[in-house]
């Protein structure tokens, strides 16, 4: 049997796909936000040792990156419904993909902080500034502009890992793509078409990207 | 008789590991005096002075700044106590995402000692006196090691202490740039701010010290005014160190 690419009815998909296509945005852009705010407090947490919450830390960042995305999922959605705790698959798939980011947002933020010469703290201590000042005023702004691809890369996976929100019922571009191939069985134009989307928002996000790169790069304003 | 401003007595420093950097340094620095501290490498000089402002902790001993009690103190006291105290550093350590005003002001606009226009102004001033008025917007890491290190004196002085500490403020300098470091430090030398360095410039501390102190293996070895420092030192460790020095100077 011999089979037909249609574009005609990629083209027919197109609504759907944008439902599905609105939908992957906002999961992954709140994700995304949300592991990079996770990130720089961990991070900041084991710059300073804090007591027990940077061992915290630590055991979450060692959990998350031990364990697969799916099974964290499924134990947010499922597990924490199971206790009474659930909280439907938009925030399950949220709250996975966060915590997903998160973890390795904290080693971005660490090694960007990792690469703020020393002597500043001294420096920023030695005019009297207090620890907390130091991190907001020197050390972040130096170490996350160091680890702004770091944290792209780390973006850009938590926008590819949400197609595995549709294992839980969650209406994004993978989700609307597994539908209509179920339907229709039009299995090849469905997976070429949200692969030539993830692919097309990837690149955007990347650009976007390295355009805050530039932008930040360029002036040494007064703080 | 006024109270010195920094009075140090039986002072131990210890690190980790068993290596005694200090051994009961006493030392008194009254209100407008300018120490210099010699020394070979290792003898403790960067220590001595790190212990001044809380960035080393020590084993021994004590210190009183402006006639505060400040050792063992929490590092919340130590901030209050950083404000009067000043430091300059081999590597000036500017802030490499501000630019020249915004390092001078950083400080003095988050303690909360001025507000920006004063802080600028005050800025602005400094770096006319170091004859870097031109330089205020630069990027830092487009200025020359003088200039920099010219900028982080600025920084120092904007929250007016009653103290500067400078650790071998030119030693990363370029031979042909430590003049101008030099020619600023005598200049607030003249002015009166009370400043110990350490340093290897033998003519700055010929021409710029009230005191000159010699250091060995975590003691002083000598204390003595630079004019019986260099033409009489009484010391057989400071003799064989000038001796030492005048032979790489020649
Ligand atoms: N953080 C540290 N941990 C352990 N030992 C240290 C530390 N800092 C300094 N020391 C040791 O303490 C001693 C005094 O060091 P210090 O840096 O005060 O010497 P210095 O006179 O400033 O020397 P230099 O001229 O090389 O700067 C040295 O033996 C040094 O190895
Ligand atoms: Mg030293």
């Amino acid at each position: 049997m011999s089979y037909e690419f249609s574009f005609p009815y990629i083209w027919g998909a197109t609504p759907d796909l944008f439902q599905g296509l609105w939908m992957t945005l906002l999961v992954s852009l709140v994700s995304i936000a949300i592991s990079v705010v996770l990130g720089t407090v961990c991070a900041c947490l084991r710059l300073f040792k804090v007591p027990v919450l940077s061992q915290i830390a630590t055991a979450y960042v060692h959990f998350m990156r031990s364990t697969p995305l799916l099974v964290q999922l499924y134990f947010i959605f499922y597990g924490l419904a199971s206790l009474g705790l659930g909280l439907g698959g938009f925030w399950s798939g949220v709250l996975a993909l966060s915590l997903w980011g998160g973890a390795y947002n904290t080693e971005n933020v660490r090694g960007g902080l990792a690469a703020v010469p020393k002597g500043l703290q001294e420096a920023a201590l030695s005019l009297g500034l207090r620890p907390a000042l130091y991190l907001r005023l020197v050390a972040l702004p130096i170490g996350l502009r160091v680890c702004i691809p770091a944290m792209l890369n780390t973006s850009v996976s938590v926008l590819k890992n949400s197609s595995y929100l549709q294992a839980i019922g969650v209406a994004e571009l993978t989700f609307v793509a597994m539908n209509r191939v179920a339907m229709d069985f039009r299995t090849l134009e469905m997976f070429l078409a949200i692969g030539l989307i993830y692919l097309t928002i990837v690149l955007l996000l990347s650009a976007a990207v390295r355009r805050l790169e530039a932008v930040l790069q360029a002036p040494f304003r007064t703080a | 008789m006024e109270r010195p401003l920094i009075e140090i007595s039986a002072l131990n420093k210890e690190f980790r590991g068993g290596i005694q950097a200090l051994r009961d340094v006493d030392l008194t620095v009254a209100s407008g005096e300018v120490v210099v501290v010699l020394g070979p490498s290792g003898s403790g000089k960067s220590t001595l002075i790190r212990c001044i402002n809380g960035l080393e902790t020590t084993t021994g001993g004590s210190i009183r700044v402006d006639g505060q009690q400040v050792n063992g103190i929490s590092q919340r006291r130590w901030r209050k106590v950083r404000l009067n105290v000043g430091m300059v550093f081999q590597n000036y350590a500017l802030f490499p995402h501000l630019n020249v005003l915004g390092n001078i002001t950083l400080a003095p606009r988050r303690a909360g000692i001025m507000r920006r226009a004063e802080a600028e102004d005050e800025a602005r001033r400094l770096l006319d006196m170091v004859g870097l008025a031109d330089k205020e917007t630069a990027p830092v890491a487009s200025l020359s090691g003088g200039q920099q290190q010219r900028v982080a004196i600025c920084r120092a002085l904007a929250m007016q202490p009653k103290v500067l500490l400078f650790d071998e403020p030119t030693s990363a300098l370029d031979p042909e740039m430590v003049g101008e470091v030099l020619a600023v430090m005598k200049r607030l030398a003249q002015e009166g701010i009370t400043m110990i360095c350490v340093t290897h410039e033998m003519g700055f501390a010929r021409s710029a010290a009230d005191r000159v102190i010699f250091m060995d293996q975590g003691e002083i070895v000598e204390m003595a005014s630079p004019d019986n420092f260099f033409t009489a030192p009484k010391a057989e460790r400071s003799r064989r160190f000038l001796e030492l020095i005048s032979r790489h100077d020649a």
